[in-house]
């Protein structure tokens, strides 16, 4: 027990003596140096990620005004003059342009999404792709790829469709025309319509039905037609001009006309 | 506040979390770093190093087992590594009692005399030969007695800061005792004793 006792005695006497030791007499000052290191890595932290931030902010409205510059830079019209013109579109699409018509889209938008307006009269044939758009004052006209025919003036839009189909959208709803389909629209409402090859070609056929197809193309009336069944046509009819239908009529059957309105009487000399 | 609970606070870089472990261990810190150092200039540069240095990579720190050991750890550091560098700069530095030899420092343990005079009434042993019998004690066995006695710190702490394992701080301790023991005039079967006691801590 006296070893035991010894023992834990000198390690109880390293317990209770104190060693000398300075007082630490600048720990306050110490310390705050270590906050104000803190307190300034933060701010500058702060400052940093401001800066960044405002970069960034800068960096994004160069890029929007970058791109709304070349938006508007890329803004395409094309107007024809006195004359037809035709013109290809980034898509290789060709438009007939007819005299007095402009249409104006673009070149930016149009990588995107095909989309163009028209004021006038032409005619598109679309390469297939996307949806092809026509915009005009009275109806927006959708293809996906085909030919047609648009001609718009300020109070009345024509749509042909010379191949596929074409979608209309106006005031008046939607309609698709399909190949040789018409569609006129007056603003207030739709009229459907056929379009009429060039020429249409009779062999040895009596007249009453060639002029009842005249009738048809060119929304006229012929006064006691049946009275003619005894007379015979060959030939043709061109179904865009109805005063050169009425002369080549007049020169092979040796008949004449008289054009009141959409009446017509037939006069024999 | 628990350690673990500041520590959080410290690795998100909360000010008052530095300041309240600041507080608790920069005492000890600095008393520990003087031992080391000899030098006050020395230690508050080092105390200072160790707090910044647990701001700037706090995000890559992980919570130490004992915060207090860690901190003592990174002062001991910080201090050998501005004794190293002031030696390869060839200055001369009368504030660093580093030897020249690499890893080894003097470590100074001087009582304090008040303390002394009542120890050596409560104990009835020779005490102003127990300051002689510390200042014979090799480097090393002075450290460990003083973390071990002064510091409260345990095997594995003083273990981690005086970075030997843990076997090592119990042999140490025991030959400091040891040593202690045969200044002191005391027989050799105490010292069996003692040896036994330290391997069953």
């Amino acid at each position: 027990m006296q070893i035991n006792n010894d023992y834990l005695n000198i390690e109880a006497i390293l317990k209770d003596v104190k060693f000398k030791e300075e007082k630490f007499l600048r720990k306050e000052e110490i310390c705050q140096s270590i906050l104000d290191y803190i307190e300034n890595d933060k701010r500058k932290r702060l400052r940093a990620r401001h800066f960044i931030m405002r970069s960034l902010a800068t960096a994004a409205v160069a890029i929007v005004v970058f791109v709304t510059g070349a938006y508007w830079a890329m803004n395409t019209t094309v107007t024809s003059g006195q004359d037809v013109m035709a013109i290809v579109l980034p898509d290789n699409s060709d438009v007939v342009m007819q005299p007095q018509t402009s249409i104006k889209y673009n070149r930016l938008a149009w990588v995107f999404k095909r989309d163009l307006s028209l004021e006038g009269c032409a005619e598109f044939s679309v390469t297939h792709g996307s949806t092809f758009t026509v915009n005009t004052a009275l109806g927006d006209i959708s293809v996906l790829g085909t030919r047609f025919m648009v001609d718009v003036t300020s109070d009345e839009l024509v749509v042909e469709c010379y191949e596929g189909s074409v979608s209309v959208k106006t005031k008046a709803g939607k309609k698709v025309l399909t190949k040789d389909q018409k569609l006129h629209f007056d603003g207030e409402e739709t009229t459907p319509g056929v379009v009429w090859p060039e020429f249409i070609e009779f062999e040895n056929e009596s007249l009453p039905v060639v002029l009842s197809k005249i009738e048809e193309i060119y929304d006229v009336v012929f006064a006691d037609k049946n009275s003619f069944a005894n007379i015979e046509y060959s030939g043709f009819i061109v179904t865009g001009d109805m005063e050169e239908t009425l002369d080549l009529l007049s020169i092979t059957c040796d008949i004449d006309f008289n054009v009141n309105g959409n009446q017509i009487s037939i006069i024999v000399p | 506040m628990l350690d673990e609970i500041i520590w959080k606070s410290v690795k998100s870089g909360d000010s008052d979390a530095f300041r309240d472990i600041y507080n608790k261990y920069s005492d000890e810190m600095f008393r520990y770093g003087f031992k080391l150092s000899g030098s006050t200039e020395i230690v508050e540069d080092a105390i200072q190093n160790v707090f910044i240095n647990i701001y700037r990579l706090r995000n890559n720190l992980s919570q130490p087992s004992s915060l207090k050991a860690y901190l003592l750890g990174a002062l001991k550091n910080e201090i050998l590594m501005n004794c190293k560098q002031s030696q390869k700069r060839s200055e001369i530095t009368e504030d660093c009692d580093i030897s020249e030899m690499a890893g080894r420092y003097d470590f100074n343990l001087d009582l304090d005399p008040e303390s002394l005079i009542i120890a050596s009434e409560n104990h009835q042993i020779k005490l102003d030969l127990l300051q002689s019998a510390i200042n014979r004690l090799p480097e090393r066995q002075k450290e460990a007695v003083y973390l071990r006695y002064y510091n409260n710190l345990s095997g594995q702490e003083i273990a981690e800061i005086m970075n030997i394992n843990h076997q090592s701080v119990r042999s140490t301790l025991a030959k400091a005792l040891n040593n202690l023991r045969e200044e002191l005039g005391v027989s050799e079967e105490i010292l069996i004793s003692m040896l036994i006691y330290f391997f069953t801590l």
